[in-house]
């Protein structure tokens, strides 16, 4: 029975995360737009970058949860300002990763059925890729890790990016 | 875990996998079309490869979990070098290297299977695509892909390994393909 409930409760999360995916989506149509962009022109880039980060986040909480637990622990000013320093670094993480999400899952949702609205692309997309990310093993520890780099490498080109301005029309008088 | 939640997990991982033939589809559509001709042309020599690659993989994990299982202790002991040494090769860098090996093989291995699936999915699709059109061609092959490995025992036994098989040669040969230089003309 408790197995059973396991995975109502892994169905339920997975559809109030589609939800999620659909608000952020309405909320925030033009990080979306730019980071679906991102996804499109540069995937090799985008997954990279989020591979970097998503390792370098896990280095520092590995390195903190040494410290904290093997060295006799620091006092406890300094694990406050560790700790909030860490989860810091996954908002920082996770902020750019919504966006990417939204994005690859309205591509995905897009490349399914292209005359679809954009927030039935989102849900359908969604929907994919949440059932994806669910497949026992090959879904948990190789698409999910991949998937999540992707999205917050893309979320991360699109806040960092350099802005190019227009090129200036210069009038000759002559 | 009861008959019943035994089938329940069962049913969700079949949906799951599904989903995932077709994300895949949809996400690496230029690669998954690449590896689909390979298929498509070449059914004999894709799971030749396949079988010869996957026995490789098998036989190096089983190696590898040999090595790993081996009494170290008494070799390096035999050796008369000081204690620290003996840690950290003993206990730390030799089982890290091997338990790193281990998972890169095993995820690589699962993965070139996979996006091999997911082309085998659309080959399928295309298939039944021609015969009825109102049918979605990846959703109709990747329903038919992970319902057929999931019969029993015809399925178990025979398909899902030749499944396998051929997508991960045909995956093999898409990526490690050589590229034609154009003749010169004289």
């Amino acid at each position: 029975m408790k197995d059973t409930i396991s995975i109502l409760y892994i169905l339920f999360g997975g559809m109030t995360f589609l939800a999620l995916l659909g608000t952020f989506g309405l909320f925030l149509p033009k990080p979306v737009e730019r980071a679906r962009q991102k996804l499109e022109t540069a995937p090799k880039r985008s997954f990279l970058v989020g591979m970097v980060n998503v390792v370098f986040w896990f280095v520092v909480l590995f390195i903190w949860f040494v410290w904290t637990q093997y060295n006799g622990g620091p006092n406890m000013m300094v694990y406050l300002i560790g700790s909030a320093l860490v989860v810091l670094l996954l908002i920082g993480l996770i902020l750019p990763g919504i966006p990417g999400l939204v994005a690859l899952a309205g591509l995905t949702g897009a490349r399914w059925n292209a005359s679809a609205s954009i927030l039935g692309q989102d849900l359908r997309g969604g929907l994919l890729l949440v059932l994806a990310c669910l497949t026992p093993y090959v879904g948990w520890f190789i698409f999910t890790p991949i998937l999540l780099s992707i999205a917050i490498g893309a979320g991360l080109l699109t806040f960092f990016q350099h802005k190019v301005p227009p090129p200036r029309v210069e009038e000759k008088n002559s | 875990m009861t008959m019943f939640e035994s089938f329940l997990y069962m049913f969700f991982s079949g949906i799951s996998s599904i989903a995932l033939l077709i994300v895949l589809n949809l996400l690496l559509p230029v690669k998954v079309e690449r590896i689909q001709k390979k298929l498509e042309g070449h059914y004999i020599r894709s799971f030749v490869i396949g079988l010869i690659g996957l026995g490789l993989s098998f036989a190096i994990l089983l190696l590898l979990y040999y090595i790993f299982n081996l009494p170290l202790n008494e070799f390096i002991a035999g050796q008369r070098r000081p204690i620290t040494n003996i840690i950290v090769f003993e206990q730390l860098l030799i089982p890290g290297i091997l338990i790193l090996l281990f998972i890169v093989i095993t995820i690589c291995t699962i993965a070139i299977s996979t996006i091999g699936l997911a082309a085998l999915a659309n080959c399928l699709g295309q298939r039944i695509e021609k015969a009825r059109k109102s049918l979605n061609p990846i959703l109709s092959g990747a329903t038919l892909v992970v319902l057929s490995g999931l019969a029993p025992f015809l399925g178990w036994f025979v398909f899902a390994p030749v499944a396998l098989c051929l997508s991960f040669g045909s995956t093999v040969q898409a990526f490690f393909q050589r590229k034609a230089t154009p003749r010169t003309l004289e």
